[in-house]
C-alpha cells in the first residue's frame, strides 16, 4: 500500500491511487479513457501522479512496478488487430492496464521503491507506458521484467535506432553550444594575449632637480599610454622616488610597495620612507629596516641613465606579495 | 559516478527536472513543424552569451561606446566574429519569430486554452523588436544613431505624452551619454530579464497546455527526446550555419564611423526588420487622408491596431469563421510588410544620393579604420575627433555642400554623386598636377565644362590665347611647354610630387625662364616676383596650399581675379567658412590627406 503522503497532483491521481492499493481485488480497466482513444484517435493529456516522497516520485514517464500485468484478452485481441491492418491508432508502446499484478503489496512496494531510478515502464493513470529509454543507468536491475511490447518482432533493431537518435541529436546540440561557447570565451580571454608594452626609456627630469644631498625626491613618470582603445600622449602612469648617490649617480625606487601595492610615502621627519597599510618602514636606500615589515622585498628600483643633464629611466611594475622582483607584463 | 548522480538528485530532484523536461509527450511523434521554439530559445542562449562577453567589453557613453566597439570588432582576438554573432543572431530571431507565429496561428495553437501561452508569445516579440532598435544604437555609429534618431522622433508624436516620453527614452533634450546609458540598460538589463520571465511563463504554459500537435497524426506518440530533440537540434545547427557563414563572410556586424551630428548622414536606414514600418509611413494615402496626423496615424495607430488585432486573435478564432481570418489577417499583415519592405530597398537601389551616401559610409568607416590604427590609438577626445580633423573626410563634404553647385570633382560632387546641372566652374580634381595643366593649355579641352566652359573666362583671354597664340609658341620651341608646365606645377608642390622633385629640379629651372620668355605668361601673370600690372591670378605658389587658401578665401583679392572675379564668393571674407575649413578642402584637393600628427612620441617631461 502507498503511504497516505502520496498524493497525486489532481483529481485523477486518487483513483490512480485506489488502483495501485486495489492489488488484489480486482480494478477495472478504463474503459472512457480507451474509448477515447479507440474512436477519435485523441488522447486525454495524461494526469500524471506526482508522489511527495523524497525517495520516490513518479515522473513523467513515471513509476515502474516490478511485475507487469498481462493486458486482458480484449486488448490483445485488438492489438493485433491493429498490427494486422497496420492501423495503429493509438500511440505504439502505450497499453492498458488490465490490473496490476502484485501479489503482495509488501514486497511490491519496497521494491517499487528500490527499482524508481532505473524505470523502464511508466504506470499512468490506467495504462502502461513503455516508455523506451534508459533515462539514467543503462545497468537497470529489472531486465527481467518485460511488457508484449518488447516481444515485438521489431525489439531489436529499436534500440540500435534510438541510440543512433540519441547520439546524433547530442552531437548536434553540443555542436550549437560549442561555437557561441567558443566565441564567447576567446573574446574572453583576449587580455591575456597582450603586453603592458611597458619598458621604454622615459625622461623624468633633470639632474639638477634631484638633492645632491641623497634626500629621495618624488617624480611622476609621464608617458605615453595605450588603455584599450585609448592612446595618450603625456599622462602619468606612476610615481618614482629618485635618490642621488654620487654627483652624476641617480637611483630610481617604485612608489608601490612590493607586499601589497600600497602607495609609500617618504617621510623627510624619519627619513625613511613609510608604507601605511601595515605601518611599516623602509630605509632611505629601499632596503627593509623594519623587523616587524610584511614586506617580502626591499623596495623595487628601475633602470636608471643620466643622459648629460637628464634623468631617463625604465619605467616598470612588479608583482607583488612574492620574494622575486617579476615585472609585470 | 553514479553515486555521486543519485547524491545530488536525492537532495535536489535534477534528475526528476531533466526527466521532466526531456520527456515531454508529442503526440503523433516528432516533427519539422514543432522546431520554431526550440530554434528561438537558442538564439536567445546565444544572444544571453555573446551579450554577456560583449557587455564586457563596451562602455556606454558618448565618448567611448564607438571606441569600445571599436575595439571588440577590430583589435580583441575573435571579437569580430563573437560580435557578428550577436547581430546576425539577432536578425535571425526576427525571422524565426515571424515563423514561429505563423506555424501558431497556422495550426491553431493559439486557441483556447493556450490564450494565455499566446499572448506572451506576443509580448515576447514585442520585447525582441525592443532589443533590436535599443541593440541598434549601442555602437553609436553614424548607422545607428541616425536610425535611433528616426526612432525617438516617432515617440514624440504621440500627443499629450510625447514629449515628456521622447524626453525619457533619450534621456534628455539631445542625444548623449545619457542616451546610451539608458538604451544599455534597457537592452542588458530590462528587457532580457522581462524576456527570461516571459519566456519561462511561456514554456510552463507550453508544457501545462501540451504541444498542440497537428492532425492527423502520422507516427505513434513519442516523447520530447531524442526525436524531437534531434530535429531541433538540426534546425538550430542550420541557423548557426546560416548566422556563422553571414558573420564570416561579412567579416562580422559593420561599423560605420562614428556618430557626428554636425556631419550630413544620408545613408541612415532602421535595421532591416524595421524598413516596412519605414516605407509605410513614407506612403502617401497617409498624408492625404490624415494630413500632418498622417505620421501619428501611420507609426503609432495603425501598428498600435495590428497588434492590437494579433494579441485578440484567441477571441476572433473563437467566431465562425474567425480562425480563416486570422491566417488571412496575419497573411495580409506579412505580404504587406514584405512587399513594403522590397520597395524601401528597390528605391534605395534606384536612389543615387543613397547609393553614394553608402558608399561614403563605406569610406569613412575604413578611413576611420586606417586613421586609429596610423595614430597607434584613439585621443581621449574620441574618435571623432580624428575624423574631423581629416581631409579626407571633412574636405569632401565639405566642397559637396559649398563648392559643388559650380565645380566638380572628378565630375562629381565629391562624394560621387553626379548632379544633372552642368557645371559653371572648373573641375577641380587633380588641381595643380601636370595633367591638370596640360588640359588647360590644350586649345580643344580648354573651354570644356571642366575648365572655362561654365565660366565667363570661355570668351576670356587665357582662352583666346591658349587656343591662338600657344600653339604658334609651342611649335617654335617643342619641348618647352613640357618645361613650362613642370615649371609652375612645380610651385604647387603637390606631395605626391615631392619624392620625385629633385630629379626635376633642372627642367624646373629652365621651365621657369619660359615662363616669362617663349610663353610669355607675365604678359598678364605674376611669376615668382611682385608685379603691379598683374591681371591674372598670380603664378607664385600657383596651386600651392597658401595660394588655394588665399584664392578660396578671397578670389576678388588683386592677387587673384580681382574686379575682373566672376561668381566665386569670398568664402573667408564672407564668413562662409573658416580657415581651417578652407585648409581641409585645400588639402582633400591636393590629396595631402595624411592623418594628422596628433600622436608624437612625447619626451616625457615632470
Amino acid at each position: 500500500m502507498f503511504p497516505p503522503q502520496h498524493q497525486g497532483r489532481d483529481g485523477l491521481a486518487s483513483s490512480f491511487a485506489l488502483r495501485r492499493s486495489g492489488c488484489g481485488t480486482e480494478p477495472q480497466p478504463d474503459e472512457h479513457l480507451w474509448r477515447n482513444i479507440l474512436t477519435t484517435g485523441f488522447e486525454p493529456r495524461p494526469r500524471l501522479p506526482r508522489l511527495a516522497s523524497s525517495d520516490c516520485r513518479v515522473r513523467l514517464g513515471g513509476l515502474l512496478p516490478d511485475t507487469v500485468a498481462q493486458p486482458s484478452p480484449i486488448l490483445t485481441a485488438f492489438l493485433h488487430f491493429q498490427r494486422c491492418f497496420g492501423i495503429e491508432r493509438f500511440p505504439l508502446g502505450e497499453m492498458p492496464v488490465k490490473e496490476l499484478g502484485c501479489k503482495d503489496s509488501k514486497r511490491r512496494r519496497k521494491s517499487s521503491f528500490k527499482q524508481c531510478g532505473s524505470k523502464k515502464f511508466a504506470l499512468i493513470a490506467g495504462k502502461i507506458r513503455i516508455a523506451r529509454h534508459r533515462p539514467r543507468s543503462s545497468s537497470s536491475s529489472d531486465q527481467s521484467v518485460r511488457t508484449p511490447m518488447d516481444s515485438t518482432p521489431d525489439s531489436g533493431a529499436q534500440p540500435r535506432r534510438r541510440f543512433l537518435t540519441e547520439a546524433a541529436a547530442g552531437a548536434v546540440g553540443a555542436c550549437c553550444a560549442a561555437v557561441p561557447l567558443a566565441s564567447g570565451l576567446v573574446a574572453w580571454l583576449d587580455p591575456l594575449s597582450r603586453n603592458s608594452g611597458a619598458g621604454d626609456w622615459i625622461q623624468v627630469g633633470g639632474l639638477s632637480s634631484v638633492p645632491a644631498d641623497g634626500t629621495p625626491v618624488r617624480v611622476a613618470v609621464i608617458s605615453g599610454r595605450s588603455d584599450a582603445w585609448t592612446r595618450d600622449n603625456a599622462v602619468p602612469v606612476g610615481v618614482v622616488y629618485l635618490r642621488r648617490t654620487a654627483p652624476s649617480q641617480v637611483v630610481a625606487l617604485h612608489s608601490v610597495c612590493p607586499h601589497a601595492g600600497c602607495f609609500i610615502d617618504y617621510q623627510t621627519d624619519r627619513k625613511a620612507f613609510f608604507c601605511p597599510c601595515h605601518d611599516s618602514t623602509f630605509a632611505v636606500d629601499g632596503s627593509i629596516n623594519d623587523p616587524r615589515s610584511p614586506s617580502p622585498r626591499s623596495m623595487d628600483t628601475l633602470a636608471v641613465e643620466v643622459r648629460g643633464e637628464s634623468v631617463w629611466l625604465r619605467f616598470q611594475n612588479f608583482r607583488s606579495g612574492i620574494a622575486a622582483k617579476v615585472a609585470l607584463t | 559516478m553514479k553515486k555521486l548522480v543519485q547524491w545530488i538528485d536525492q537532495r535536489t530532484g535534477v534528475a526528476g527536472l531533466l526527466h521532466e523536461v526531456l520527456f515531454e509527450r508529442i503526440p503523433g511523434g516528432a516533427r519539422w513543424r514543432y522546431v520554431w521554439g526550440s530554434t528561438l530559445s537558442f538564439c536567445f542562449f546565444v544572444q544571453i552569451l555573446t551579450g554577456v562577453v560583449l557587455w564586457m567589453a563596451y562602455s556606454p557613453s558618448a565618448n567611448s561606446a564607438w571606441e569600445s566597439v571599436y575595439y571588440i570588432q577590430h583589435e580583441m582576438t575573435g571579437g569580430w566574429f563573437l560580435r557578428g554573432l550577436h547581430h546576425y543572431v539577432a536578425q535571425a530571431m526576427h525571422v524565426l519569430l515571424v515563423l514561429h507565429l505563423l506555424q501558431v496561428i497556422i495550426d491553431g495553437a493559439y486557441k483556447a486554452p493556450r490564450e494565455v501561452n499566446y499572448w506572451f508569445g506576443v509580448v515576447l516579440l514585442m520585447l525582441t523588436l525592443g532589443l533590436g532598435l535599443t541593440g541598434y544604437l549601442l555602437p553609436w555609429d553614424q548607422k545607428g544613431f541616425g536610425a535611433t534618431k528616426v526612432a525617438t522622433s516617432l515617440v514624440g508624436i504621440v500627443p499629450i505624452i510625447g514629449p515628456p516620453l521622447q524626453k525619457l527614452v533619450v534621456g534628455g533634450s539631445d542625444y548623449g551619454h545619457h542616451t546610451l546609458t539608458r538604451f544599455f540598460a534597457l537592452h542588458a538589463g530590462v528587457l532580457p530579464g522581462l524576456m527570461i520571465a516571459a519566456i519561462a511563463a511561456h514554456v510552463a504554459l507550453f508544457r501545462k497546455h501540451g504541444i498542440t500537435a497537428k492532425q492527423p497524426y502520422r507516427k505513434p506518440e513519442a516523447n520530447f527526446w531524442p526525436d524531437q530533440v534531434l530535429m531541433d537540434g538540426v534546425a538550430c545547427l542550420a541557423v548557426l550555419a546560416s548566422v556563422v557563414y553571414l558573420t564570416v563572410r561579412h567579416h562580422g556586424a559593420e561599423l560605420h564611423a562614428p556618430a557626428d551630428p554636425t556631419l550630413p548622414f544620408n545613408a541612415a536606414r532602421p535595421e532591416w526588420y524595421f524598413l516596412f514600418l519605414f516605407e509605410f509611413l513614407k506612403l502617401d494615402f497617409l498624408t492625404q487622408w490624415f494630413g500632418h496626423q498622417g505620421e501619428l496615424v501611420g507609426a503609432i495607430i495603425i501598428p498600435g491596431i495590428i497588434m492590437g488585432i494579433l494579441a485578440g486573435m484567441p477571441f476572433i478564432g473563437g467566431w465562425r469563421l474567425g480562425h480563416r481570418f486570422n491566417l488571412g489577417f496575419l497573411g495580409a499583415v506579412l505580404v504587406g510588410a514584405l512587399l513594403l519592405t522590397v520597395k524601401s530597398l528597390r528605391s534605395d537601389a534606384d536612389n543615387p544620393g543613397f547609393q553614394a551616401a553608402l558608399a561614403q559610409a563605406q569610406v569613412d568607416a575604413d578611413r576611420m579604420v586606417s586613421l586609429i590604427k596610423t595614430a597607434g590609438g584613439i585621443p581621449r577626445e574620441g574618435a571623432v575627433s580624428l575624423l574631423k580633423q581629416d581631409p579626407a573626410t571633412v574636405g569632401p563634404r565639405l566642397f559637396a555642400q559649398h563648392c559643388a553647385s559650380c565645380h566638380r570633382y572628378g565630375g562629381h560632387d565629391g562624394l560621387g554623386l553626379v548632379s544633372a546641372e552642368s557645371p559653371s566652374a572648373p573641375d577641380l580634381r587633380g588641381f595643380g598636377s601636370s595633367s591638370w595643366l596640360r588640359g588647360l593649355l590644350t586649345a580643344d579641352q580648354v573651354t570644356n565644362l571642366s575648365y572655362y566652359g561654365g565660366t565667363k573666362f570661355r570668351t576670356g583671354k587665357m582662352v583666346r590665347y591658349v587656343q591662338e597664340k600657344l600653339p604658334a609658341r609651342t611649335a617654335k620651341n617643342p619641348g618647352a611647354l613640357d618645361e613650362l608646365i613642370e615649371a609652375v606645377v612645380a610651385e604647387a608642390d603637390l606631395p605626391a610630387n615631392r619624392a620625385s622633385a629633385g630629379a626635376r629640379l633642372q627642367r624646373v629651372e629652365a621651365g621657369r625662364t619660359h615662363v616669362a620668355t617663349t610663353f610669355g605668361c607675365t604678359d598678364c601673370h605674376a611669376f615668382r616676383k611682385a608685379d603691379e600690372d598683374a591681371t591674372a591670378p598670380t603664378l607664385t605658389g600657383w596651386g600651392s596650399r597658401a595660394w588655394m587658401v588665399r584664392l578660396i578665401s578671397d578670389p576678388t583679392h588683386a592677387d587673384f581675379y580681382g574686379s575682373r572675379n566672376d561668381r566665386m564668393p569670398s568664402y573667408l571674407k564672407d564668413g562662409r567658412l573658416t580657415e581651417r575649413e578652407i585648409g581641409l578642402i585645400v588639402d582633400w584637393i591636393r590629396e595631402d590627406t595624411a592623418p594628422a600628427t596628433w600622436l608624437k612620441p612625447v619626451a616625457a617631461s615632470r
